[in-house]
Order: C-alpha cells, then structure tokens, then sequence
C-alpha cells in the first residue's frame, strides 16, 4: 500500500482532483452551489493547464520564462476572435468600426470557421515561440539572460498589441462573446455550460497524460539532465537547443490552449493577460505547489485561485496581496519543492528524524536504567 | 537642425533616465548577480520619499524655503533606499547567492509585497510632486527649449556615476567589492569581511534606484506601479551593455534611450520602444554576453 502511494501518488491525486472537479456540476443541479462557482472552477481548469506547461519548461528545464502570458493571451484572442465574429454574424464588430476600417481584416477572416480557428489557437503561438525559441536557444541564451530577454519580448509584444487597437481593440480586449456551444449564463442554459465544464475537464486530463508521458521516459531525464548541467548533456552528444526549442514551444502550446479553454469561461480577453506580472503569476502558481513534479502545477493553480477568489473580496484585497509575496518568498527561500516537495520528501524526514530521536533518547533511558 | 538638437537632446534625457535606473542594476546584477525584480519598487520608494518631504516641506516651513524640499529630498530618498535595500539583502537576499533564477522570483514576491504597501498608505491615486522653481521653465537656445529639470537629471547622472566610479575603483571598499565578487574566498582568506560588502554594496545598489525615483518624481505622476515602467530597459540595458561593466550599462542606456527617440520621430513612443527592444534582442542573438565582455575562461560564464 506505501510503494503504491510513492509511486502513484500523484496520479492517484490528479484522479482526486479529476473526481471532485467531476461532482462539481452535479453539486450544482443539486442547488449546493452557485454556478459562478462552477463556472470560476473551468477557468482554474484552464489555469491549470497553463501551469502544466509552466512546470515542463521552468520544473523540469529550468528555463524560466517569463513570457507564457502572450501565449496564454495569443490562443485566448485566437478563441475570442472566433467567438465574437459568431456573436456578430460575421460583419465587422464595433471596434474597427471606430478604428476606421470598413471591412474585416484579414488577419480574422481565418476566424470565421471553427476548425481553421482551432488550427490557429495551435498555430500562431507554436510559430511565434518556434521562431523566438529557434533564435534564442541556438545562440545559447540561457539561465537570467533568457528570463531577461523574455520579459523584454514580452512587453514589446504587449505595446504592440494595444497600439494595433483597431484590429485588436486594445487595453478594452474582445468583451462580450458567448462560449463556443452558445452562451451558459443562465438557469436555461446550464446543460451547455456542464458540457463546456466537461469539455475543459477532459483537455486537463488529456494535458496531465501528456506531460506525465514525456516526463515519465527518456525525454523528462534529459529535461531534468538539461537543468542540472547543460554542459555535460552538451557533451554527451545531445543538441540541447532543439530539446530546449521543442520545449519551449510545447508548453507555448500548452499555454495557448488553456488560453482558449478560459476565454469560453470568462467571456472576455484582454491585453492584461499578456503581461510580464500575468506571467510570474502563473509561475508563482507552479512554484508554490511544487515545481518538477506536473501535479504540484496542477495543486497549486486550483489552491492559490480558489485561496484568491475567497479572499480577494472587500476588505481581504489589500491582505491577498500581502500574504501571496510573502508566501511566495517564503517557498522560493526554504521550501524549494513547494507543497508536493514537502509533502514528498521533507515532510517524512521530519518524521523519521523525530522517531530516531525519540528511538535513541529510549534507548538512552534504557541505558540508564540498566546501569 | 533645430529639430534634430532637440531630438537628440531628448535621446539624452531619455538615455539619463534610463541609467539612472539602471546603475544601481549594474551593481546588483553587474556585481552581486542577484536578479532585484524589487528594484523598480525602490525607484518607487525614492519617488515617494520625494513627495513625503515635500508634503513635509509644505507643512513645517514657511513659503520661500520650501523649494529647498528637493534637495533635501535626494539623501532621504538614498537613505531609506539603502535601508531597505541592507534589510532585503539581510532576510532575503543573502540566501539566494549562487541560485540567479530563484532570486529573481524571490525579489518578485518582495515587489508584490512593497507595492501593495504603497497603496496601502498612498492609496490607488497617483501623487504629484510640483517641482521647485528653479527647476521649472527651461532655457530657449536657437528655437530650441531646453527645460530645466531634464538638464538637471542629466547632471545628476554624472554625478550618481563619478560617485559610484569612486567608489568603485578608488576606494578600499571598492577594491573589497570587487576582491570579493571576483573570488569570494581567496577575498575572505584575505581578511575581508564578505558579508559586510555583500550587504553594502546591495544597499548601495538600492540607494541609487531611491535617487532615480528623486528624478522620476519630476517627470510624472507617482504611483504603486511606476518603477515597474522602467524596469525593462534598465535590464535590457544592462544586458546588452555586458554584464558587470559600468562602462557598459552607459553605453548600453544611450544606445536604448537615443534609439527610442529618434525611432519615435516615425511612429508612437511606445511602438518606437518596443521596436528598439526587438532590435536590441536581435542585436543579442549575435553577442549573446553584451557589447562589453568581461574575459573569462570559465565554462558557465
């Protein structure tokens, strides 16, 4: 029963986690919760796929970025841009109608069908960081110099972005855009938003199978073998760049996605997303519940969101911010593993250092007795 | 011809803002190789302080001293600047010597932290600080207006450099602060106290972010997120200036500010700095280590 939860404990934890999320809706229909509940639990579904990403790149890689908002932001306005030009029949929306343009761009005539919509949540931020990855990698950038840059590359994307307002429509973002199976506010429309609720569940699943399979072969070793001395998988003959590059776009990917799974939640995007702070949001997230492990990511997005959303009401605002640095400090300086570290492995030596204590301070006594 | 003076005075200023964000990163990151995310958050701290003696000014003393607020402004900045920045490098940073990722979360969480402090008791409205007379107005030369309060940031650039060259190259402390991030324990063979010097030159590093919040004080209005308007080009600026050379920060600074402002003359500012922080990105991937290099037969340089 113990080898069994040392070596699966995480996927018997996802499964808790897949369960709960999985009884959520039918709370719901019971009337023992809210549907902004429900529909708060799809966006840390979609938060938590993000940090997936985040974990195969920062736990596992070791390369910090902090630029997978503008992935996250790319595949959430690739969605939204979809979902508005659905909301508007096709025709130009009021935006670029105040902008000056008179006919639809034709950057969004690829979002007028939805799988050639779902192709480009996919294809644009796999372009993007293939190129920037590409580049970056190959001319060995690496450790704070990439952090660096990536934040740099980030803010210049972010003013772009807001400039290009009559295409974009800037620091608003696209507002008002129903789902894609149709809008799920509302009593009348709850089978919808249960499918959308499902539909999110599932990509999380298929996400977590996906890193667990990657990290769990060859692959995730050399990942951790980059990490831990670049120099020596070098000259073990391995092309680091194109491991790092592969990575770097995979979670972009990653990212993309769950960008597009919280636009349906949220009914809206905006530039705000594709910050430098939106993206060590998503790494706090990771840090905090463990990084290297894929399930301490998924831990850590659901608790710190739903810690967020309980607290962050009225007079909690100010103390959130407070106690979400601190908490984050204190893990980054003493709890490297975060929660899934400490559970996994200062936890038991706490406990197995206090037996031996107490084993020799008996012993001792006993000792003592004798003599 | 007019045009392009004022433009070029312009790049100048902008550049003298730039560096005087970033010579404080080019000692905490030049020097320390500690990632400070926190450092736009001391530049803040600097900007209130300003305002702080001012409000101070105006409360105390009588109408036709009251100008001389900024000027006692830029110690008090520097003071609490290099306060904070020794208790920082005593709880926190001191642990994260060697690890430059984790420092840079680390200092992140700090910065959450300082500016949900700065709205706790400066509230969400931005504040403005009325600059003092002799810095207002500026001088016209040939159709050219020059104001003051941008010449005298510029001089204050020179003297925040001169100061920190002293120290740096001059001084026996200087010449510790260099022994120890050099070769750390030979330095402390040697007798020096290197936990000392780490958190001098920390604070130090921080104290010079508080004078650059004395100059952003002028430019604009004040509030919790200001610093973290300039930190990207200070960093930038650093990287591409090469690491760990002061030379290199100046230079790299020019370099973003002039090219921000002439890039502006075709487009927004913002789209001109964002362009210029593509180039300069491109520009790395072909000298991945900056524009100055520091020799170094290590591997992991």
């Amino acid at each position: 029963m113990n080898k069994l939860i040392k070596k699966q404990g995480s996927n018997i934890c996802f499964g808790v986690i897949a369960v709960v999320l999985a009884v959520m809706p039918l709370l719901y229909s019971a009337g023992l919760m809210n549907s902004s509940t429900v529909l708060f639990l799809g966006k840390c579904t979609a938060f938590a796929i993000a940090a997936m990403g985040i974990d195969l790149i920062w736990g596992y890689t070791g390369i910090l970025s902090l630029g997978h908002g503008l992935y996250f932001a790319l595949g959430g306005y690739a969605m939204a841009m979809y979902l508005k030009l659905q909301s508007t029949g096709g025709k130009i929306t009021d935006f670029m109608h105040t902008g000056g343009l008179t006919e639809l761009p034709l950057a969004w005539k690829p979002f007028l069908n939805l799988p050639l919509s779902l192709i480009m949540v996919i294809v644009v931020p796999a372009a993007v960081s293939g190129v920037i990855g590409y580049f970056i990698f190959k001319s060995r950038v690496k450790g704070v110099y990439f952090s660096i840059i990536s934040q740099a590359l980030t803010w210049a994307a972010y003013s772009i972005f807001i400039a290009l307002s009559p295409y974009t429509n800037g620091n608003v973002g696209i507002t008002e855009i129903k789902s894609i199976f149709g809008s799920i506010k509302g009593e009348s429309n709850k089978s919808r938003m249960f499918l959308l609720f499902y539909v999110a569940l599932a990509v999380m699943i298929g996400v977590y199978a996906l890193c667990k399979f990657l990290v769990g072969r060859k692959f995730g070793k050399l990942l951790i073998a980059i990490r831990d001395g670049e120099n020596r998988t070098y000259f073990s003959g391995y092309k680091v760049s194109s491991y790092k590059t592969f990575v770097y776009v995979l979670s972009a990917v990653i990212a993309a996605v769950a960008g597009a799974v919280f636009v349906n939640f949220n009914g809206s995007i905006t530039p705000s997303q594709m910050t430098i702070s939106y993206s060590i949001t998503m790494v706090i997230w990771v840090a905090i519940g463990g990084r290297g492990t894929i399930i301490g990511a998924v831990i850590g997005a659901f608790l710190i969101n739903l810690c967020e959303y309980n607290l962050s009401s009225g007079a909690m605002v100010e103390i959130w911010q407070y106690i979400i640095g601190a908490v984050f400090c204190i893990t980054i300086l003493f709890f490297k593993g975060g929660i899934v570290g400490f559970v996994k492995d200062q936890l038991p030596e706490m406990i197995a250092s206090r037996k031996n204590k107490k084993a020799k301070t008996e012993k001792a006594s006993a000792e003592k007795v004798k003599a | 011809m007019a045009q392009f003076i004022s433009t070029l005075f312009n790049g100048l200023s902008l550049s003298s803002i730039i560096l005087l964000t970033s010579i404080g990163l080019a000692v905490t990151f030049g020097l320390m190789r500690v990632i400070n995310m926190a450092h736009g958050e001391f530049v803040m701290i600097g900007a209130y302080m300003t305002y702080v003696t001012q409000q101070i000014f105006a409360a105390v003393f009588p109408e036709s001293v009251r100008d001389i607020y900024y000027i006692v402004s830029i110690p008090v900045a520097f003071g609490t600047a290099f306060l904070l920045g020794s208790l920082l490098e005593r709880f926190v940073i001191q642990r994260l010597y060697g690890r430059e990722i984790d420092s840079l979360l680390a200092t992140w969480g700090i910065s959450l932290i300082l500016q949900q402090a700065a709205r706790s008791i400066f509230g969400t409205q931005g504040v403005n600080v009325t600059a003092p007379s002799f810095l207002q107005g500026g001088v016209t030369v040939g159709g050219c207006t020059f104001s003051y309060n941008r010449i005298f940031i510029m001089f204050m650039v020179l003297l925040c450099l001169f100061i920190v060259w002293i120290i740096m190259y001059k001084s026996n402390f200087g010449k510790q602060m260099r022994a120890v991030m050099q070769n750390r324990p030979m330095a402390q063979c040697m007798g020096i106290n290197s936990r000392k010097v780490d958190n001098i030159t920390f604070a130090l590093g921080s104290g010079l972010a508080g004078i650059a919040g004395c100059s952003v004080a002028l430019l604009g209005s004040i509030d919790s997120t200001v610093g973290q308007s300039y930190i990207v080009n200070s960093f930038m600026a650093v990287v591409l200036g090469g690491v760990g050379k002061l030379a290199g920060t100046v230079l790299g600074s020019t370099i973003i500010g002039s090219a921000s402002i002439f890039t502006e003359n075709y487009t927004s500012s913002t789209i001109a700095k964002a362009i210029v922080l593509l180039i300069v990105i491109v520009f790395l991937q072909k000298r991945p280590q900056g524009l100055f290099v520091i020799k170094s037969r290590s591997l992991d340089e």
